[in-house]
């Protein structure tokens, strides 16, 4: 499996999308802003262009001959892509924290604090379970899936932003005490990670079942 | 042993089905896989390393079960799709990775490769041309010792001089790794130089699996009047009419001893014609 990990950052996705996660980082710079928005641009820049770069690249023709396991193939390509959302967080964290300490922590739609992160965590969970089990009925098309996690992360998206915006009871839940926001982080990680995992145990089940 | 032994493989789609593949290869032999275009030759070679989920059969390779050791048997097999894979990266950088999945890699051997095939390890996969990424897909299936070698079409596309020293390539393979080699092609004349069997497939199914010289004896080339067409028409495979008469393929076993036309002995060109026509029709 490290090999195969080690394969797919090396030589399947472009090192510029470990840049990114930078770039986009400095867009928590803007005050006053829907930041959920960052993770976004994520789903509409990496995603496609790394799942379209399988396709161009004969990815699937390169691995499709090596002694590697079926299921492995879709636990890389997972794996891989948790770990470009895990830094696209990380740096989410290390410019959400320079954002309050230049202009403090107040915003009109969700601040940037612990149970943000935590809504963060669960975005990406809801973004792997849409996408990756529609993805890998084919490891070939991704537009679909794409188009289907995109509604489902606005939906949601907006859910948060615009329900802290609008009603109190949510503005003390998600921005209230530190005790609130972590039983949100605690909560909204817990579920972003399961739903991460189911989506991996669908992948890997659905990439037995195709051809290749 | 056999280095492949399948027996009745299917795979059905929509609007093809590959019916009741069975075949076998002796190790350390050459087997040709000829067939027209579309009649089946990459979907049989995909399903046989389970890239492509088959409906029924078994397939056994290098004696082991495809379904119960995939991985210890892909690590033995070199398959050379002729699909482009990493164009924009260079030889080095997937070698890098491709090796890494390699207990018995020789790098050694592969920097011979690279040397004999003139393989430049900085040039980006696009820059080199047709016949210089199958040498390139060649010496990676190679430089791991692969016991049994899989070539899809490897000679489509390439020039007269480089298909003859790749049929030359496949002979010292053959001679110095001991290794099996199995490749489909649609043109005849590949066959005739190196393989020494052959698998005939058409529309799905396999018309004949055995040795070339078996297979050329299995069949007769005849030709005669139109008189003597009405007489043989029902044994003919196929046949061509002219002003002359007619030219057909008749199965040895179906020659009589009063038949009057003349007999020849087809080329393996004949017997692929001939067999992708239907039973007695005319071209």
């Amino acid at each position: 499996m490290k090999k195969l990990i080690y394969k797919e950052l090396g030589l399947s996705i472009n090192k510029f999308f470990y840049i990114l996660p930078i770039i986009l980082g400095a867009l928590f710079f803007i005050p006053g802003w829907i930041f959920l928005l960052v993770f976004y641009y994520f789903f509409w820049i990496t995603v496609p262009q790394v799942y379209g770069s399988y396709l161009a690249q004969g990815d699937y023709n390169f691995m499709s001959v090596l002694p590697i396991k079926r299921k492995d193939i879709a636990t890389s390509k997972v794996y891989s892509l948790f770990i470009l959302e895990g830094l696209h967080l990380l740096f989410g964290v290390i410019f959400g924290l320079i954002h309050v300490w230049i202009y403090g922590s107040w915003n009109f739609f969700f601040d940037i604090n612990l149970a943000f992160f935590g809504v963060g965590i669960l975005l990406f969970g809801v973004f792997n379970i849409s996408f990756l089990p529609q993805y890998f009925k084919t490891a070939h098309f991704f537009g679909k899936p794409l188009i289907f996690a995109s509604i489902t992360t606005l939906i949601y998206g907006f859910v948060f932003e615009f329900g802290v915006a609008k009603y109190q009871f949510m503005r003390d839940v998600f921005e209230g005490s530190i005790r609130s926001q972590s039983i949100v982080f605690v909560i909204t990680t817990i579920l972003g990670i399961g739903l991460s995992i189911l989506a991996l145990k669908i992948s890997q089940k659905r990439m037995m079942e195709i051809d290749l | 042993m056999n280095s492949i032994e399948i027996k009745n493989l299917k795979k059905r789609y929509k609007t093809f089905t590959l019916d009741n593949i069975s075949l076998s290869i002796p190790k350390g032999y050459i087997m040709g896989f000829v067939g027209e275009n579309g009649a089946g030759k990459t979907t049989t070679i995909k399903t046989m390393l389970n890239i492509v989920k088959r409906d029924e059969g078994q397939i056994c390779i290098l004696g082991k079960d495809i379904d119960k050791d995939e991985i210890s048997i892909k690590s033995k097999i070199g398959y050379v799709s002729g699909n482009l894979f990493y164009p924009k990266k260079t030889l080095k950088e997937v070698t890098k990775y491709y090796k890494s999945f390699y207990d018995e890699w020789d790098e050694d051997l592969y920097l011979d490769y690279l040397n004999k095939f003139n393989l430049d390890s900085n040039k980006k996969i696009d820059e080199l041309s047709k016949g210089m990424q199958l040498k390139y897909q060649i010496t990676l299936a190679l430089s791991h010792h692969a016991e049994l070698l899989i070539l899809d079409e490897p000679t489509s596309g390439l020039d007269p001089v480089a298909r003859d020293n790749l049929l030359e390539l496949f002979q010292t393979i053959i001679e110095n790794e001991e290794a099996t080699i199995f490749f489909s092609t649609h043109i005849t004349s590949d066959l005739e130089k190196c393989a020494d069997y052959v698998t005939f497939i058409k529309d799905g199914r396999i018309i004949e699996s055995c040795s070339k010289d078996d297979l050329i004896d299995k069949y007769r080339l005849v030709n005669g009047t139109e008189k003597e067409l009405v007489e043989v028409k029902e044994r003919l495979i196929a046949f061509k009419t002219n002003s002359f008469g007619f030219n057909g393929l008749v199965k040895t076993i179906d020659l009589k001893e009063n038949d009057t036309f003349k007999v020849g002995q087809p080329s393996l060109d004949d017997i692929m014609i001939y067999n992708t026509l239907r039973k007695g029709e005319a071209i």
